[in-house]
């Protein structure tokens, strides 16, 4: 259970870690490969966040409805739909495949 | 709400798929907190001055499994450190004013980070980055509100998958940078990594180890992923 102390912790935690990416790189200090791998960083970001919320849960890999929701948000991009259309396809998709299961 | 940067390539849809899934997220949120027994006010709280799912979520975990608060926080922050990673990565391309680098780092998520960059010129990523952080933060601090009343009668969030917007939203923003080889191999080894380091490393820390994987964009220095510069 959250507390207004853990609260504050947690706060300067998050935004001192985001204030200092903010604060500690800048175009003057990087060369044009370090730009680049940094302009990579997003798709592995994206891909592991991805990955640990469809295919794990509480720290261990787990195999369950997620994975049709975003089998069918993948299907969803590939047909170019709208990004909404995306997102909510896939919560039907996950919660059709629960009731079924 | 409703403006968004003209000239950009930024389109409405992307700005209401962002907004909607963010509201959502927040609801379900909200109800975790509450099903915890977290006082409402302190849930809003929350919402306004952490400004991250998943460094809340993780701390209710930690603490739920056992754990104590130092270990809740500790998790809080190492699940967060994806967010110090993107505001370096999109630092070099924002203004060079400390001061607007403070209110900039108060917003920082992987959505208006990764569509941002996509933006040729510095001017548009900016605008981008500054409308996107508002379609994302007022929907999730109503998204939040709305959770804290409305917890009693969606006891159940998982079952209408509500679980699945947030990754399923990560899913169509990585799709679109996937257009070449080195791209994709990036993204498959930072899912491999995370994944294969899930079950033995603190939470947080595989998605940081992922972030290594971006190395690999050194074998082509020329070619980097569609629409990021």
């Amino acid at each position: 259970m959250l507390t207004w102390g853990a609260l504050l912790f947690i706060a300067a935690g998050v935004y001192g870690q985001r204030l200092l990416g903010m604060t500690s790189s800048s175009s003057k200090r990087l060369s044009g490969p370090w730009i680049i791998v940094l302009s990579y960083i997003p798709v592995a970001i994206l891909a592991a966040v991805i990955a640990l919320q469809t295919l794990t849960h509480q720290g261990e890999l787990q195999i369950d409805a997620r994975v049709v929701g975003i089998t069918a948000a993948a299907f969803c991009c590939w047909r170019q739909w709208p990004m909404a259309a995306v997102v909510t396809i896939a919560a039907l998709a996950t919660a059709s495949t629960r009731l079924i299961l | 709400m409703q403006q968004l940067p003209t000239g950009t390539q930024l389109v409405r849809g992307e700005a209401w798929a962002i907004g909607l899934t963010y509201f959502t997220v927040a609801i379900t949120v909200s109800i975790v907190h509450r099903t915890a027994g977290t006082d409402p006010w302190l849930i809003v709280a929350a919402a306004l001055i952490v400004n991250s799912a998943t460094a809340t979520l993780a701390f209710a975990s930690a603490t739920a499994s056992g754990g104590s608060a130092v270990t809740g926080v500790l998790s809080s922050w190492i699940v967060s450190t994806r967010f110090g990673l993107l505001a370096a990565t999109i630092a070099p391309r924002l203004w060079s004013s400390r001061k607007k680098r403070l209110f900039a780092a108060y917003s920082c998520f992987d959505p208006n980070v990764a569509l941002a960059l996509r933006e040729e010129e510095d001017s548009n990523l900016r605008r981008v980055y500054v409308s996107l952080s508002l379609w994302l933060i007022i929907p999730w601090w109503v998204g939040s509100v709305v959770g804290v009343f409305v917890g009693n009668i969606i006891s159940n969030p998982l079952a209408l998958g509500l679980d699945v917007m947030f990754p399923a939203l990560f899913v169509a923003l990585l799709w679109r940078q996937l257009d070449h080889g080195l791209s994709k191999l990036v993204g498959l080894a930072g899912a491999a990594v995370a994944l294969g380091t899930v079950e033995f490393v603190p939470g947080g820390l595989p998605i940081l180890l992922a972030a290594f994987t971006a190395l690999l964009g050194l074998r082509k220095k020329n070619t980097p992923p569609n629409e990021l510069h």
